[in-house]
């Protein structure tokens, strides 16, 4: 069944009802599904149209669409369905929708992620506008006094340095469009002085120094620091610089994709938290969630999606 | 484990830290205290957790540090050091020294880190003799979580010491866990080797050396124990995780046994664990001859001296 109106985080409560204003000034934004004949997708798409912020354009086998919708109680008619019955032409129509600027937001239904991905890199299509497509997390931590974001956790294996340069640029991104304009950012590691047999050690130092030499605009980054030091006052042996996040960080770039992953799992089922994620680099926001996702967790990530696209649109007008 | 001297076939498993101190409280009707050398001792935090559990009355403390810096912490703080044997060396490598050659004679059981680095500590102690370390044993670092949302103990390896474990460490880290789990009570431990995804997938190496290893697991290669992955963290401790997933897998939604990839997730979910989930926690360095506890400054009194139970209890069990 679609979310009924239960008890919601109170910082994501807030960030959805700016999506529900950008859409009362804008209109819902469209959210296109690559391979739509899913009851969880439709169902979060349904919970954001209520949410009066989005609605979807289901892009898939129209019989099977209209079932579940019915199954779950929806309006089909409060959507647009594409009939697309190939699973390769129903994404590569989807993905178009975004390319042509007729939807807001892609989405991926029950089509694979490296599917989808694939067809987003189409060039004809010309979606890409980062070197480098990376996952950002937006979580909200009942014990911490803020959003955090953690980057990488769904996209990037074992980024170089170089990639780990573009994940803090896109994720810089995002908390822009979340009203958040420097963050502060920590480079994760397992401890916070500088180990030159931790690969994660050094390469948070180099790009620390190149914030310092201010290299990166609109972001403060500091590391190595473990999770702890980032996100509380914690004690250390070291003096930190006085620029530093310790203890009031904005996004959190781990070294590798498991540590990412593992550590919004740990956030999500033993600390509480509720997120959101979506894939950032190309012209339209991909929306990736996963079948665990809670539906809080599902309508936070398009919530997160819709204010991002509008956050692009303007950048794009900016020039 | 070469012997059962607690009876732990027939005893429940150890399910919290309280129980843990029940069982001591047992134990040391039956057993004199044990030798705990604590080196380079002037650290308040250490010195403070060793006094309390010497009041309990189950270890003997003896301080390797700078003696008049140690004792000033005590008397500042009212920790009584009357009867506890205090060799003053100020320099952390004549510490060591001294602490091994007391530890060969006999007369140490139980290392504890003051105020210097886990890796000095644990590189001058196995440069020092090859006998503290055990030959064929690798040191790592497992740590025990007792957690409000969780039915039994979580054990997590490796968040401390081994950076990034080869295959062949790998293995040796599932191991040793494994014994500690043996020793707590806990009866066929159920293993879950995390990384960020379930599926086998030829660019993320970490899932093909975890499906390695779980194969072993199946072919009985491994100790006592039920072995699998590789299974991202929400599948592994939650069985609704694994149900939507349709994961199907003995340890899903169970596991005792935490193993992940590199010191930096481990180190991660450590901290969210202990800082945004409140874990009741300990952690020792096992692979020595001696249980090593190296707690960090910004571990709690509680978490340090439950770190100090657990490194009792594992020593009684020739873990």
């Amino acid at each position: 069944m679609p979310l009924s109106h239960t008890i919601k985080l109170q910082r994501f409560e807030t960030l959805i009802q700016r999506a529900r204003q950008i859409a009362k000034r804008e209109g819902l934004k469209r959210i296109a599904v690559a391979v739509a004949e899913n009851q969880e997708v439709i169902e979060a798409v349904e919970d954001g149209r209520r949410e009066e912020f989005c609605s979807g354009i289901f892009v898939g086998k129209r019989d099977k669409i209209i079932r579940i919708c019915e199954q779950s109680g929806i309006d089909p008619n409060l959507h647009e369905i594409l009939d697309v019955a190939d699973e390769d032409e129903a994404t590569y129509q989807a993905v178009k929708l975004g390319a042509e600027g007729a939807a807001d937001v892609i989405m991926k239904g029950i089509v694979s992620t490296a599917k989808l991905l694939k067809t987003v890199l189409r060039k004809e299509l010309n979606l890409k506008v980062s070197s480098l497509l990376s996952h950002v997390a937006v979580l909200d931590i009942p014990a911490y006094h803020k959003i955090l974001a953690i980057t990488d956790g769904g996209m990037v294996p074992s980024p170089t340095i170089k990639e780990k340069i573009r994940i803090v640029e896109n994720a810089v991104a995002v908390m822009n469009s979340l009203d958040i304009p420097h963050p502060k950012v920590a480079i994760l590691a397992a401890t916070d002085s500088v180990n030159l047999v931790m690969q994660a050690t050094t390469e948070a130092a180099i790009i620390s120094k190149m914030s310092e030499r201010t290299q990166f605009e609109g972001a403060i980054i500091d590391g190595p620091l473990p999770f702890d030091m980032a996100i509380a006052n914690s004690p250390s042996d070291r003096p930190l610089t006085p620029t530093s996040v310790a203890g009031d960080a904005d996004i959190i770039v781990v070294s590798n994709l498991e540590t990412g992953n593992m550590l919004i799992k740990t956030l999500d089922y033993f600390a509480g938290a509720r997120f959101g994620g979506l894939i950032v680099g190309s012209r339209i926001p991909l929306s990736v969630v996963s079948r665990a996702d809670d539906a809080h967790n599902k309508l936070f990530s398009l919530a997160l999606a819709v204010l991002f696209s509008d956050y692009l649109k303007a950048v794009h007008l900016d020039g | 484990m070469v012997s059962d001297p607690m009876n732990l076939q027939t005893a429940p498993a150890i399910s919290t830290f309280t129980l843990l101190r029940e069982r001591l409280n047992d134990q040391f009707t039956k057993v004199p205290p044990l030798k705990v050398g604590v080196v380079c001792s002037h650290e308040f935090n250490v010195l403070r957790a060793v006094c309390e559990v010497r009041n309990q009355g189950w270890i003997e403390p003896v301080l390797f540090g700078d003696e008049k810096f140690t004792r000033d912490i005590c008397e500042d703080n009212n920790l009584d050091l009357t009867g506890v044997k205090v060799i003053d060396k100020r320099d952390p490598k004549e510490a060591i020294k001294e602490a091994s050659s007391l530890a060969l004679a006999g007369g140490i059981d139980i290392f504890m880190r003051g105020r210097l680095s886990v890796y000095r500590l644990l590189h001058e102690l196995c440069k020092r003799s090859n006998n503290i370390r055990q030959s064929t044993d690798l040191l790592t670092h497992v740590a025990v979580f007792e957690l409000a949302k969780y039915p039994r103990l979580l054990l997590l390896s490796d968040g401390g010491v081994v950076i990034a474990p080869t295959l062949d460490q790998k293995v040796r880290i599932v191991n040793q866990t494994i014994d500690v789990a043996l020793a707590l009570g806990i009866d066929k431990p159920k293993v879950a080797l995390l990384a960020a995804v379930e599926t086998v997938l030829s660019y993320l190496p970490i899932n093909l050396e975890e499906a390695a290893i779980a194969k072993m697991g199946e072919r009985g290669q491994i100790g006592r124990a039920i072995i699998d992955g590789p299974l991202a963290f929400d599948v592994a401790v939650s069985e609704e995780s694994a149900a939507i997933k349709k994961i199907n897998s003995p340890v899903a939604g169970k596991a005792d046994i935490l193993i992940v990839p590199h010191i930096e997730a481990g180190n991660s979910i450590y901290q969210a664990l202990v800082v945004f989930a409140r874990a009741k926690a300990a952690g020792v360095v096992i692979g020595a001859r001696f249980p090593i506890v190296i707690t960090a400054r910004t571990d709690s009194h509680v978490n340090r001296v439950n770190s100090i139970h657990l490194a009792i209890w594992l020593k009684l069990n020739q873990v």
